[in-house]
């Protein structure tokens, strides 16, 4: 770009910003992200600092409902970072995580009698393979579709039968006979996930933080470069060059069968926490984690401990939109798609500087 | 009974609301940029042009700005995807995200409130006609744009300079470059192009088929759009012809509830993309077929200048 | 003798992925009018990213056309305000496979509607007058063969009438008659007054064809001579090329190699009857019989482009075969899957650096490529991968900060050590079978030595090797059996002490084994 006899080009840098570097200017990027939604704010007549600041102040009083949040944001989350690595987008993690909350409260109403320590890991076992089910057609697409890019078209299309599914069910079968609302019938008893004794905290947080943990240690963590298990090993490769990775004799469908199957499941475990957690119930729409989700893992740098981290950053945020009187509870996608933005633009420095010189 | 020429008149108004967006999307993919934030574009805009059409009482700068937003909030993706060379894929779902955002904002002042919205327009003479006139001629001058648009995207872009301009850009970014073609130059104007079209589509939705505004009011019918940009293969009347099919699934929901289970009914687009991708996919195995016809080759492929 | 075109002082550097390289420092080139200058260099000496910097301004410099001083900032000014045309090497940056050929030349089009009709008269036209032979301008690139696309390329440069042509390895896939009337047609244009630059590896087209030469070496001019005074000071040809070699490459360079006379072993690969079609659906493999013995290294000679690809990827599995069979080691391997026939103990060193290297991820994790599926559980074995990637790193002395840098920052040599490394140390002795696709391209001298060495030595410690290369004193210096490849069919098999370069020569152009011999006798 040229201007007033200057110009302005990008030159990639000879070492990229990785590590520690990297997550500072993360951060950086972020504020200026929450900086440019303030200003949005601003224009529609919304104080920003006010609005900040009672954010905040919500989630200080409410930390059990950020929680709350943070366990199905953690879960997909993990679930994505697996398979964005190998360079496959599962945007259609929404479908998943509706379907999750589906096979859930399924299995609840046809089993209400099963006592809880039986009921409830059944709950997430089918709702983990039917996510996985779901998100197999993108697999089979992306091995082999016609042409590049049907498997992100199948990725959400997939989205609305779950749906649509959800509002049918709610409103015919499922639908509470007691108020006639188009919601469910509560959840019986047995099904809803139990407290840490004295604390507003579900169980689930421990499986969830679990998973995140383990999927570190095995996949992602390295020891002197190397990854602790072959897998973890492959994912790195396919990602990067998956050429290279297939000359050598790994089999790209197998990696990405597991890494999808395995986020779906993730995305549908996450949506058992929130019906047998928070709602209790099935409603009509559902909470959109699907897509925040998508912002949780690049915030998070798509590792799982950076994962941990934005997934609190992300429930904060949710739970503080409830302080925001006056503004639709959109305002959550807004923070989320203004996030994406801000950390796609700060991978580019990451690779790039910009630099200036002068024309003759 | 079943009032079949108002029923075809709805799949026509429908149909006008794919139709838009996916002519702006095919510009913009054929010059190799994906630009999965359609659905966020509409809604936003749709909640904006209603917004403005209030607030200055006039219909026609609601649809203006609302083609604006639409451009501005395109170029966004195009800034990430074309000059920042970043993921395509991620940075359209961050503005769907952002566009469904915004649109609670800008709207919030307007739920629920009535203005007076696009009116019908009677074409003399055609409207006259049995049958076809009041299927096609009686419906706000939107659709007729759209009408006038379809030939015209067609002619630009397979009989014009601009036209293989933008193919070869799509096709090929390297070579074209190295012939002297500004790349990123055709690239931001298609997708700023289709930008302003899912703006119109928004405005339409709003003030022209819906005539109100709430949250959510797309129902996700804006991702249908890039699942018919595939089915009518990058070409303009394949996007007519696409349109009007998805429209008529869309209207049928209504009139055959007692027949079908409306989530199949509500399924119908997008199952049968999948379907049609899946016998694609099956078709294409011979590698010859994709020589002819299918995706831009170097659709979301970023382009670095070397 | 007027300078049509003076380049001075041209510099430019390409930044990033861990090295900055000095692509041109400070080179002076001039043109005169009517004269063919070829411009010699190894790969990577900078000669595409020289005559690139008409098209898109370098990083410091001046030209001048016709002794005046132009800004060249953007290709369009090059192509139509000063006349200049370039046919380039790489076609997929120049040609859209899927647009038809009057598609591809879009130079002639002006103004808002498109006449493809016009064009493709005018295509025809200019077909005729260039003599480049029966193309139709309606057909779809893709579906052209690699010698007519490349006359299309050359046709799209001349198309324009230019003042200033430059060809960048025009002659890479054209068989010798098509070299021939390339040449004839360049002195027909030579006589009109065009300048014409030709940018070649091939030191006897320079020698032949060329007024001037300029040679380049890591960014550098050399020296710029005068052909004829050349030809005449050295005598005779071959002394001319030893000449031009050495200014190319900085020293005399004789590959001392110690090649011990070993009886080859048993067979143990074998294809019988290949027929494999490239991914366009063409068939370009047409019935192919070789073997591989132990204790041997068998040659596969031919021009880039004759089928050798794919007839390689055939054989590990990268592509199916239409029919035939493939035997390695007893077992019938036509069908089965890549990573079975690398458990065989076939490796693999691919001419395409991005098949065999990933450049964001460390040397170690490049090392550990086929490696780390040797332990038996879901887990790699930590301390056996340690210490058998430091043992290659020393053992084939890879120059790296640490086993974690990435490959990226290290140089082209390096890189392809880490290659060599890991792919020969997949098996040991008889265990090994090992393809090798130029292996030595765009190397320095000392790599390419080590890398010449050590394939003599697997195949003294009783490996099975398959070389397919195109530099032909590789072939003659290294192989004990020479399958010479032409149009998908192998012309003959010669062993060592039959082979030359003239009978090479000539069945690479589609003699057969018999007429050759016929010919030269």
């Amino acid at each position: 770009m040229k201007i007033y006899g200057t110009e302005i080009y990008f030159q990639k840098r000879i070492d990229p910003i990785t590590g520690i570097k990297a997550v500072f200017v993360r951060i950086s990027f972020l504020l200026l992200g929450l900086g440019v939604a303030g200003l949005i704010f601003l224009f529609n007549g919304i104080n920003p600092i006010q609005a900040y600041y009672d954010m905040i102040q919500v989630n200080l009083l409410l930390i059990p409902n950020t929680i709350a949040r943070f366990i199905p944001l953690l879960a997909i989350g993990i679930g994505l970072a697996v398979p964005f690595k190998t360079r496959v987008d599962n945007i259609g993690a929404e479908g998943q995580y509706i379907i999750g909350m589906l096979t859930a409260a399924g299995t609840a109403f046809l089993f209400p009698d099963l006592p809880a320590i039986i009921l409830i890991p059944l709950m997430f076992i089918n709702s983990f393979i039917l996510g996985a089910i779901w998100a197999i057609p993108v697999v089979l697409f992306r091995a082999k579709g016609g042409f590049q890019g049907a498997d992100v078209v199948v990725s959400f299309l997939l989205v609305f039968p779950a749906l649509y599914l959800m509002e049918w069910l709610v409103s015919d079968p499922w639908r509470d006979p007691e108020t006639g609302f188009t919601y469910s019938s509560l959840l019986p008893v047995n099904a809803r996930i139990p407290k840490i004794p004295g604390t507003p905290i579900y169980i689930s947080i421990f499986l969830v933080l679990a998973i995140a943990l383990l999927i570190y240690y095995y996949l992602f963590r390295t020891v002197n470069g190397i990854p602790k298990t072959k897998l973890g090993y492959e994912i790195n490769v396919l990602g990067k060059n998956p050429l290279a990775g297939r000359v050598a004799g790994m089999s790209f469908f197998k990696v990405i069968l597991i890494t999808m199957t395995f986020s779906g499941g993730m995305a549908a475990i996450a949506g058992v926490g929130e019906v047998a957690g928070n709602s209790l119930r099935l409603g009509v729409k559902s909470q959109g984690y699907g897509f925040t989700g998508i912002a949780v893992a690049y915030l998070g740098g798509l590792n799982p401990l950076g994962i941990i981290v934005s997934a609190l950053f992300f429930a904060a945020l949710k739970v503080g939109g409830l302080a925001l009187t006056g503004i639709p509870s959109t305002v959550l996608q807004l923070f989320s798609g203004i996030v994406i933005f801000f950390v796609l633009l700060s991978e580019f420095f990451f690779r790039f500087t910009i630099k200036s010189r002068k024309l003759s | 009974m079943v009032n079949t020429i108002l029923m075809f008149n709805s799949i026509v108004a429908a149909a006008t609301f794919f139709l838009l967006p996916t002519l702006g999307e095919i510009y913009a993919e054929r010059s190799g940029i994906l630009n999965l934030g359609i659905e966020g574009m509409i809604i936003a805009s749709a909640a904006f042009s209603y917004a403005i059409a209030y607030s200055t009482q006039n219909v026609w700068l609601g649809v203006l700005f609302g083609m604006l937003l639409g451009a501005v909030l395109s170029a966004i993706h195009a800034i990430v995807s074309i000059t920042f060379t970043r993921t395509q894929v991620v940075s359209g779902i961050g503005l769907t995200i952002l566009g469904t955002g915004l649109s609670g904002i800008l709207g919030r002042g307007v739920v629920g409130k009535a203005i007076d919205t696009l009116e019908n327009v009677n074409i003399p003479i055609l409207s006259e006609i049995p049958y076809i006139g009041e299927i096609f001629f009686e419906h706000p001058i939107i659709v007729y744009i759209s009408y006038l648009l379809v030939p015209i995207c067609w002619f630009i872009l397979y009989k014009t300079r601009i036209g293989i301009l933008i193919r070869s850009v799509g096709e090929n970014p390297e070579a074209a470059y190295n012939q002297g073609i500004n790349v990123n130059l055709i690239r931001y104007l298609c997708v700023i192009f289709g930008g302003m079209m899912s703006g119109l589509g928004g405005a339409y939705l709003s003030l022209g088929y819906l005539n109100f505004w709430s949250e959510g009011i797309t129902q996700g019918r804006g991702w249908i759009v890039i699942a018919l940009v595939v089915v009518a293969l990058w070409n303009p009347l394949g996007a007519f012809l696409g349109s009007y099919v998805f429209g008529a699934f869309d209207v049928m929901q209504y009139y055959f509830q007692l027949l079908l289970p409306t989530p199949v009914l509500k399924m119908a687009p997008h199952l049968s993309t999948i379907l049609f991708l899946a016998i694609w996919g099956i078709i294409l195995s011979g590698k010859k077929v994709k020589s002819i016809v299918g995706a831009p080759t170097a659709l979301a492929v970023p382009f670095e200048k070397s | 003798m007027e300078l049509v075109l003076e380049m001075k002082e041209i510099c430019k550097t390409f930044y990033g992925d861990g090295i900055v390289v000095k692509a041109n420092d400070h080179v002076n080139f001039t043109l005169r009018k009517g004269e063919i200058h070829a411009l010699l260099g190894e790969n990577g000496a900078g000669k595409s990213t020289l005559v690139n910097a008409l098209f898109f301004p370098p990083d410091s410099g001046v030209i001048l056309i016709n002794r005046k001083e132009v800004d060249l900032d953007n290709p369009l000014t090059a192509i139509k305000d000063y006349k200049l045309a370039i046919a380039r090497q790489d076609l997929s940056k120049s040609l859209i496979e899927r647009h038809t050929v009057a598609e591809n030349i879009l130079s002639f089009s002006e103004g808002f509607f498109l006449s493809i009709t016009e064009i493709e008269r005018e295509i025809k036209k200019a077909l005729q007058k260039f003599d480049l032979g029966d193309i139709n301008p309606k057909a779809k690139v893709w579906k052209l063969s690699g010698g007519e696309k490349q006359r299309v390329e050359i046709l799209k440069a001349l198309i324009t009438n230019p003042d200033i042509l430059i060809l960048d390895e025009p002659t890479a896939m054209l068989t010798p008659p098509e070299i021939k009337s390339l040449f004839n047609l360049l002195y027909q244009l030579k006589s009109k007054g065009v300048s014409i630059v030709v940018i070649t590896h091939h030191l006897e087209e320079a020698i032949n064809f060329s007024d001037r030469i300029t040679v380049l070496r890591h960014g550098k001019v050399v020296e710029t001579l005068e052909t004829e005074k050349m030809r005449d000071h050295r005598g005779n040809e071959n002394e001319s090329i030893r000449y031009l070699a050495s200014l190319m490459v900085g020293k005399d360079v004789l590959y001392n190699l110690h090649r011990e006379t070993i009886h080859s072993g048993s067979i143990v690969v074998e294809i019988k009857d290949a027929i494999v079609n490239n991914d366009m659906g063409d068939t370009v493999v047409l019935g192919i019989n070789l073997k591989l013995k132990a204790n041997s290294i068998l040659g596969l000679a031919g021009i880039s482009g004759n089928g050798q690809r794919e007839l390689i990827e055939g054989l590990f599995r990268w592509r199916n075969l239409e029919s035939g069979k493939i035997i390695i080691r007893g077992k019938d391997i036509t069908n089965k899957s890549i990573n079975e026939v690398r458990k065989l103990g076939v490796a693999y060193i691919p001419e395409d650096r991005q098949k065999a290297l990933v450049f964001d991820l460390s040397v170690r994790d490049n090392l550990m490529l086929n490696s780390y599926k040797l332990s038996p559980s879901f887990f790699i074995n930590y301390s056996e991968i340690v210490s058998e990637t430091e043992a290659l790193i020393k053992q084939y002395n890879i120059k790296a900060t640490s086993p974690l840098s990435p490959v990226r920052s290290l140089s082209g040599g390096n890189r392809q050590k880490v290659v060599v490394a890991r792919e020969f140390s997949l098996r040991k002795g008889k265990d090994l079978i090992l393809i090798a696709e130029n292996p030595t391209f765009g190397l320095d001298v000392g790599t390419t030595q080590f890398v010449r060495e050590e394939l003599l030595r697997k195949r003294a410690e009783g490996a099975a090797i398959l070389l397919v290369s195109s530099d032909l004193t590789e072939i003659l210096s290294l192989c004990d059996e020479i399958a010479v490849i032409y149009k998908g069919k192998i012309m003959g098999v010669l062993t060592r002490e039959e082979a030359t370069r003239e009978n090479i020569g000539l069945m690479m152009g589609g003699a057969n084994l018999s007429s050759s011999k016929e010919v030269l006798a």
